[in-house]
């Protein structure tokens, strides 16, 4: 395999284009296949991840490549570092990761991100807001739910 | 800002739509099935809490498609139970208050054959969060709890004196998990063991001689699968 074949160009919705390593880039399932069916030439359009978030599910992909490849990183190492990558990320960002990782089917990302998302929701008050429930029972409903659930409703 | 629908402050304008779509994405722009996947992984005293306000959001918490995923995906917690005075009531430990246990409330088992509003609670054993509550109100009965959702199993047994346990099994060929009761009569002197299957809803006898005697007052745990029990050995008490 020459040079040029090993790397690959992945091009967001917004016209950005990325240079990877096909190593890297095979982590998504969905390139995975596009490359297996010959369907696509060394440039690929992604037209529902913008340049910005592709950036990042880039960085997920380096990161998680090497170590799968080489094995020189241990897995404690690695969790922390996907904590740390999903840390400093709004709700907003988190979200487009998750339709990212869904759309591009790496598992190991969009668990991590389903779990971000749920791990930063840590109130009910915030989960309403969140989910954008209309609280449609009535008070006696939302009691008699409350008596047969005492083990979730004591603190 | 966050939690602000940008619909509303900049309705109307041409750039919006591709603007909103780099820059803002709200909750409800993702599809069903990848909320649900958040939603696996919400520790399940807030998902029964989200459930109390919202009839969808109850209704797909009751669901068993989504029950056995968020089972396997959620943080585990714990659930501190103690049985005082024939009632099964909730406790909180911390070890840093004067008093380290503090009992909050009663958990009641309703019971929609007999007519009590209460089943008065004799032993319990614990097996997988699910509960084995030996009852008494005319006859002895067992009751097989789960005080999470509510559900409950009625199992007719003949002896009052006698320990039980729980335990489950994954079958081989389908998957399922199935539960098995085992009893022994302590109190006779020839100690018998039965075991019951959900499955096949009946009790048969275990024709197993055993050189050690179970004991009277502890019916054992469960640990990962396993049952111990506290046993006497036969031939050392026959020394003695």
């Amino acid at each position: 395999m020459s040079k040029s074949e090993k790397k690959i160009v992945l091009k967001s919705l917004d016209n950005e284009a990325f240079e990877v390593e096909k190593a890297v880039a095979l982590q998504s399932q969905t390139i995975w296949v596009m490359c297996e069916d010959k369907c696509v030439g060394n440039e690929i359009p992604l037209e529902n991840v913008t340049g910005q978030i592709l950036a990042k599910v880039i960085d997920y992909c380096k990161k998680h490549a090497v170590v799968d490849g080489d094995g020189d990183e241990s897995s404690e190492e690695l969790k922390n570092w996907d904590t740390e990558f999903t840390k400093n990320m709004d709700q907003s960002t988190l979200f487009n990761m998750i339709l990212a990782a869904n759309y591009l089917n790496i598992k190991s990302l969009l668990n991590l991100t389903c779990q971000a998302v749920a791990d930063k929701t840590k109130t009910i008050d915030e989960f309403h807001t969140f989910l954008n429930i209309e609280n449609n029972f009535t008070p006696e409903e939302e009691a008699q739910i409350c008596q047969e659930n005492l083990w979730a409703f004591d603190d | 800002s966050k939690g602000e629908n940008p619909k509303q402050t900049i309705k109307g304008t041409g750039t919006f739509l591709i603007e909103r779509r780099i820059t803002m994405t709200m909750i409800s722009e993702l599809p069903e099935d990848l909320l649900e996947e958040i939603l696996f992984r919400v520790p399940a005293r807030c998902v029964k809490r989200l459930g109390s306000t919202c009839e969808r959001w109850n209704r797909l918490f009751k669901d068993k498609r989504f029950t056995t995923k968020h089972f396997h995906k959620a943080p585990k917690q714990f659930l501190n139970l103690m049985l005082i005075e024939c009632r099964l009531s909730l406790m909180h430990n911390n070890l840093h208050r004067f008093l380290p246990v503090k009992v909050t409330s009663e958990l009641n088992v309703i019971d929609p054959h007999s007519g009590f509003d209460q089943i008065w609670i004799c032993r319990v054993f614990q097996c997988d969060g699910l509960l084995l509550c030996l009852t008494y109100e005319t006859k002895p009965r067992l009751v097989v709890w789960n005080p999470c959702t509510g559900q409950t199993r009625l199992i007719n047994c003949n002896k009052e004196y006698a320990t039980y346990a729980l335990g489950s099994y994954q079958d081989k060929t389908s998957n399922d998990i199935s539960y098995k009761i085992l009893s022994c009569n302590v109190y006779a002197k020839k100690q018998e063991f039965e075991i019951y299957e959900t499955e096949s809803n009946s009790w048969r006898i275990l024709g197993v001689t055993l050189d050690f005697k179970l004991d009277y007052f502890h019916w054992g745990v469960s640990l990962k699968g396993k049952n111990y029990c506290i046993a006497l050995d036969e031939k050392e008490r026959d020394k003695n």
